[in-house]
């Protein structure tokens, strides 16, 4: 009977250890993928800035190929009778 | 014998024995009564103390910050932001969990911008809270201190306001200040609704301080605060603003502003004010009335501008027509004060249509004395002057109307070509707006919608507020005002092709003594085009430009150079 006892306790504390090993364990990688889901969020974050920087009129004009750009020199309309555009 | 003796060493003893008994048993009690008492304090008195300690030593709360909203604007169905949020890191350093102060002194002095021995001196503390080294470090910085690895040395992230687009509306927009509390401007305005509400995570930490994944842990998520879209053109508002610029810089003035509105619906295409500033740098600026939009919160005399209000007032009233005819003298004489001509020389016989086009203030006054005092402050107060627009901005002027009760005749006249009366420019382009879209004031708005986080959506409706005037007088007025820009003062702001309608106004200041100031004034023009079907309404506002004596030459240059510039953005093809 006595060892029955001991051989029971031994079997709860044991299963107890596991269970808290595991706990522990699950703890670690929840807090990890935390980490990971904010590092993702500031990542995009840093992206959405990045894009309103580069959509900027300021960077536009920047760029390159706009600066090559000129002004029309002179804007002429088409007069509206009739048809403008053909099938 | 013996036994005698022994009886009475064992009573000696005994006697002996209940004496310390007894005293054993009073100090029991004493200790026992000592360590209840203390037992009593600790447990009842001091309870709620020592259930705090015990619950902060493993209870984890945690605010969780709100994303500020944006500010944006909406192109070909596409957000533009002019106001984002930045994540950034603050350098900082825990003194007394750095194992190699000089080594960290060294490293860290590049990015700091001090010499290590004054760094390694600010480490040599007992103290565990320095302030923070660096603030707002760059994402290269960031990836290079972490490369450094260095003992007792944090990089915190932090929240920060970003504008895109440095300068453009500033004076729109704002700013937000160190306490994330949104100033002037639309940050200002709508700072509870861009806010947002923090949320907060409770939970259980562990002895390094850790959240317990596991454990019992409730959250209240936090609600970001909602995206704000502007009415504004961002390639307008830019145009606008270089070329207002260029042209406070031309004329070294104080100061300028320009709206433009859309006639019909009251939206703000563009409001510019010069001097402007920085947003991500608004502690760098000298004068803080750069932080208010002039637009809306500079309120002036707006001297012969004025005379279309006077004018559209008397038409409306069928006291004049565009072809009442009139001669009027070089001065006219009210409560023995002569009011001139601003040539000091007569016009003789003209038209209203040439008393717009020569602004003539004698014949504004015989106008004004025919409408009487009563019709003309009714049409002041319809027009809606003296009272805020409303605009969706802080620091909005009211302007200032006079009691007409109590005002001497002089200054009833002198009101009819802008003198004694103090108008916004927000206030005076929505009364153009009247006259370009046939009579209505509508209610001026900068606000297109605000998206809540849910995604529901709070549109601004187009409103009109009261018909000031008939389309009639609306279209009699418009065609005076394309006389004067033809004709008269306004020449300046012509656009080939097209009838722009539009009238100067050069206000006199006022100088040191409360005199009008023979050097100062502000030069306006305001108006709208074309008559035919009108795309905009303008205001332009130059205060004290040097080197010129009229609106002619500084105001109506600009608004016919913007002028241009709108007919052809909005691909208006010419109609004349």
């Amino acid at each position: 009977m006595q060892y029955i006892t001991v051989a029971l306790i031994a079997l709860a504390s044991l299963f107890y250890l596991t269970q808290s090993g595991r706990v522990a364990q699950k703890g670690e990688q929840i807090n990890a993928l935390q980490e990971k889901q904010e590092q993702l969020q500031a990542e995009n974050d840093r992206l959405k800035v990045e894009a309103a920087r580069l959509m900027s009129l300021k960077s536009i004009k920047e760029n390159a190929k706009v600066k090559e750009m000129v002004p029309p020199s002179e804007v002429n309309y088409l007069p509206e009778a009739g048809n403008v555009a053909s099938k | 014998m013996r036994f005698r003796l022994e009886t009475k060493t064992i009573a000696r003893f005994e006697a002996s024995q209940l004496r310390r008994v007894n005293f054993l048993f009073v100090v029991i009690v004493l200790f026992s009564a000592i360590a209840i008492g203390r037992l009593f304090h600790k447990a009842i008195i001091e309870h709620s103390y020592y259930l705090n300690l015990a619950k902060s030593q493993r209870e984890l709360v945690r605010e969780i910050p709100a994303n500020r909203g944006e500010i944006v604007v909406e192109e070909e169905g596409r957000d533009f932001p002019l106001a984002t949020n930045i994540t950034q890191n603050t350098l900082t350093v825990i003194p007394n969990h750095i194992t190699e102060p000089k080594k960290v002194a060294k490293e860290l002095a590049v990015f700091v911008g001090k010499k290590p021995e004054e760094l390694e001196k600010l480490f040599a503390t007992s103290k565990l809270y320095i302030p923070p080294l660096k603030k707002r470090l760059t994402d290269e910085e960031s990836e290079a201190i972490k490369k450094l690895d260095l003992e007792g040395v944090m990089l915190v992230p932090e929240q920060y306001r970003f504008y895109p687009e440095d300068r453009l509306a500033s004076t729109v927009l704002g700013f937000v200040d160190t306490d994330k509390k949104g100033q002037y401007g639309v940050e200002g305005y709508f700072d509870k609704i861009l806010r947002g509400t923090f949320g907060m995570v409770k939970g259980e930490k562990d002895s390094s301080g850790k959240s317990i994944a596991v454990a019992a842990t409730s959250q209240e998520n936090p609600k970001d605060g909602g995206t704000v879209v502007l009415t504004i053109d961002r390639a307008v508002q830019d145009f606008v603003e270089q070329k207002l610029r260029a042209a406070v810089e031309r004329f070294s003035a104080k100061s300028g502003s320009v709206i433009i509105m859309d006639p019909y619906t009251g939206r703000i295409i563009s409001m510019a004010s010069m001097p402007d500033f920085d947003p991500n740098n608004y502690g760098d600026i000298k004068d803080y009335n750069a932080f208010t939009s002039q637009a809306i919160s500079s309120a002036y005399e707006p001297g012969s501008i004025f005379k279309v209000i006077t004018m559209a007032a008397a038409l409306n009233e069928n006291t004049v027509q565009p072809d009442t005819t009139g001669v009027f003298d070089a001065y006219v004489e009210v409560d023995g004060q002569k009011i001139y001509t601003a040539i000091k020389q007569a016009y003789g016989k003209e038209t209203m249509t040439q008393v717009l086009e020569n602004s003539d203030n004698v014949a504004m006054v015989w106008v004004i004395q025919k409408l009487t005092r009563d019709p003309f402050y009714r049409y002041l107060r319809s027009f809606g002057f003296g009272v805020q627009t409303g605009l969706e901005m802080e620091n909005e002027a009211s302007g200032f109307v006079k009691d007409k009760h109590n005002l001497p005749e002089l200054d009833f006249a002198t009101t009819s070509f802008g003198q004694g009366i103090m108008v916004t420019p927000i206030q005076f382009v929505t009364a153009l707006a009247a006259f370009a879209n046939g009579g209505k004031l509508v209610q001026p708005h900068i606000i297109d919608k605000i998206i809540q986080q849910d995604g529901r959506e709070i549109v601004t409706q187009n409103k009109v507020i009261r018909e000031v005037i008939s389309p009639k007088t609306a279209q009699q007025i418009g065609e005076m005002m394309v006389s004067v820009v033809e004709n008269g003062h306004g020449k300046a702001a012509r656009v080939k092709g097209y009838n722009v309608a539009g009238k100067t106004g050069t206000a006199q200041v006022a100088d040191e003594n409360g005199a009008y100031s023979y050097s100062k004034h502000i030069g306006s023009f305001g108006g709208f085009a074309p008559l035919e079907n009108p795309k905009f309404a303008m205001l332009v506002r130059l205060d004290e430009p040097k080197g010129v004596s009229w609106a002619e030459e500084s105001a109506a240059p600009l608004f016919g150079e913007i002028a241009d510039f709108m007919l052809k953005y909005y691909q208006v093809p010419p109609t004349k």
